[in-house]
């Protein structure tokens, strides 16, 4: 690995996304419209008088927010959890927009020939690209988790809030949410290679999020309140994807691959 | 400085460019002239590293392509086909990205330097987006040049451009040449093979002949005489015509409708020609029209490419 050629990769790439603000904007919408829907709402749950819930916890929910007691608290709880799932899926979608963007745009201007007339090695291209989508991808959400804790603070009781804070989201911010990140990408780079639409590829990225949409459901319907036990399974089984997703873009990121297959 | 030996490649089962030997010293410019399709494009991936031969082997600027692509890429220059630039990108940004990979050092200084003596430099900070076709062809040779390479490759460089952005780009070549640059020019403009070429191979999918124009000229450039004839024509008035003392070689081709157009190339074409008619006609020839002949290298081309075509095309029937 020749570190100051991805470095060179990272940083037009960075330069690109900047002025590109169609790419830019989509970038920014999603996360903000996020944050602020999931402050919004749990600020408009938190105002109604407890009255109205007559202190009932619904009996379908997990334990952990029957434990909380009110039932407009466990209410709290669940839409919190249920937002910061949303905010997974934030890793998983801004890597692909930009990623497709950053293949496609090549493929489309062909930019890449000469750059495969380069030194550079194909593994530090792809690892460069990758970087480019995954790193501001991964900021992106990570700051989405915090600024959404904080949000909740403000206008949750602190019991809903040590809940979006126990162990697990940390977690998964910080650590599965890269590797999410990287599998939205290296898929996003694959599909790429077979397509000359970024939304195209995008969409074919799209079913990513399957997962993490099923486990919002489950959360919903009681049967699962993430803990950190369910985190290290999602994580192994994002490793394992994201390894057989890395092998099929190293395949298809070579030289002659490019040049004579990428149509 | 390039020593290609056997060069092949193929794509499946179509063969792009076969049993290349080529030789291009230091300071040489070299053209590779060819129709298109005829596998300069690939040649030139060859021989910059950047796909790998099916046979054959070559050694551009003291490397192997086959054992040492990437010391081959880092050794070479090239213009590729379309300019591919980033047009977002400012011209400055556009080369620093390529001065990077290139691990250049004092990079800005070298940026200004080729910017300004592309007349660039006044335009640094727009996006090429907007720029014209010529400009972007000039920043795409900067970016070629940025890292004064060994061998520079220069991909039919003036296609698509207008009469004037074409001219600047081939006196920029000719500098280039002037400097002592070895470059490999592709191009199916054979005035601009002429003009900017020390040698010209004449390539297609086989390299056909390699020659200084001059010799190129000279040789298939020796006047003939062209004499059109009606109907009707005989294998054995062929024969006849070989034998005549004054024809030192001829070659005849049915002209379309039931004539001939015979090429001649007489011993002594002031003093023959009247010989010839005379022969003609009383070997019972109808002779309709007699012409004086100075092929161009165009002539020599065409000649050549369209002989290629014949035989592969007699080659794919049987
Ligand atoms: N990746 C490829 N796959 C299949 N055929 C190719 C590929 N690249 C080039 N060819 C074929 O090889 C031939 C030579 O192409 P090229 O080298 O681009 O010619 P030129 O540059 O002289 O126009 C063409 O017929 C082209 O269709
Ligand atoms: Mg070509």
């Amino acid at each position: 690995m020749n570190v100051r050629h991805v470095r060179a990769v990272l940083r037009r790439e960075a330069l690109e996304l900047r002025r590109n603000r169609l790419v830019a904007l989509t970038m920014a919408i999603l996360p903000t419209a996020l944050v602020a829907s999931a402050v919004a709402t749990t600020a408009f749950i938190a105002r109604t008088p407890e009255g109205e819930f007559r202190g009932d916890v619904p009996a379908g929910l997990a334990p952990q927010l029957r434990a909380l007691g009110h039932g407009r608290d466990a209410l709290l709880g669940l839409v919190a959890d249920q937002y910061l799932y949303m905010l997974l899926l934030i890793a998983l979608a801004l890597p692909s927009t930009i990623a497709a963007h950053a293949i496609v745009g090549e493929k489309v201007e062909r930019t890449l020939e000469p750059l495969l007339a380069t030194p550079i090695a194909t593994s530090d291209l792809l690892l460069g690209k990758c970087l480019a989508a995954v790193v501001p991808a991964t900021l992106i959400t990570q700051l989405g988790y915090v600024l959404t804790v904080a949000g909740f603070a403000w206008t949750c009781p602190p019991s809903v809030v040590a809940l979006t804070c126990r162990p697990v989201w940390p977690l998964a911010f910080g650590l599965v949410v890269p590797a999410l990140a990287m599998l939205s990408a290296l898929a996003s780079i694959v599909a790429s290679s077979r397509v000359n639409d970024p939304r195209t590829a995008q969409g074919l990225v799209g079913f990513l999020v399957i997962p993490v949409i099923g486990a919002g459901i489950s959360s919903v319907m009681g049967r699962l309140f993430l803990d950190v036990g369910h985190l290290a399974w999602g994580a192994l089984g994002v490793l394992v994807l994201d390894t057989a997703v890395l092998w099929l873009a190293v395949k298809l990121f070579s030289r002659e691959a490019i040049l004579t297959r990428w149509k | 400085m390039i020593r290609a030996q056997g060069l092949g490649r193929t794509f499946g089962r179509f063969v792009a460019v076969e049993s290349l030997d080529l030789d291009v010293a230091e300071g040489e410019v070299f053209g590779l002239l060819g129709p298109n399709g005829a596998g300069k494009t690939t040649t030139v991936r060859l021989l910059t590293g950047v796909i790998e031969p099916t046979s054959g082997t070559a050694t551009v600027a003291g490397h192997s392509v086959r054992d040492a692509p990437e010391k081959v890429r880092a050794q070479v220059g090239i213009l590729t086909e379309t300019p591919g630039l980033y047009v977002r990108l400012d011209a400055v940004e556009n080369l620093r990205f390529f001065g990077e990979l290139a691990e250049l050092s004092g990079l800005e200084r070298r940026i200004q330097e080729v910017l300004s003596r592309l007349d660039l430099w006044h335009r640094r900070r727009e996006p090429v987006g907007g720029w014209s076709k010529g400009m972007r062809q000039r920043l795409a040779i900067a970016r070629a040049v940025l890292h004064a390479p060994k061998v520079l490759f220069l991909d039919e460089p003036t296609s698509g451009l207008d009469p004037e952005a074409a001219r600047s780009v081939r006196a920029l070549v000719s500098e280039l040449r002037a400097e002592g640059c070895t470059i490999v020019l592709c191009t199916h403009n054979l005035d601009e093979a002429e003009r900017l070429c020390d040698r010209i191979g004449i390539l297609k999918t086989r390299l056909l002949r390699t020659d200084t124009p001059a010799r190129l000229r000279r040789e298939f450039a020796e006047p003939r005489t062209v004499v059109r004839l009606g109907a009707p024509w005989t294998e054995d008035l062929e024969a006849r015509i070989a034998a005549w003392p004054f024809v030192r070689s001829f070659a005849s081709a049915a002209d379309g409708g039931e004539g001939r157009t015979l090429r001649v190339a007489l011993a002594a074409p002031d003093l023959d020609t009247p010989a010839l008619v005379r022969a003609l006609v009383e070997a019972g020839a109808s002779v309709r029209s007699v012409a004086d002949e100075t092929p161009s290298l165009e002539r020599v081309y065409l000649d050549l490419v369209g002989a290629a075509h014949d035989d592969a095309a007699g080659g794919g029937a049987s």
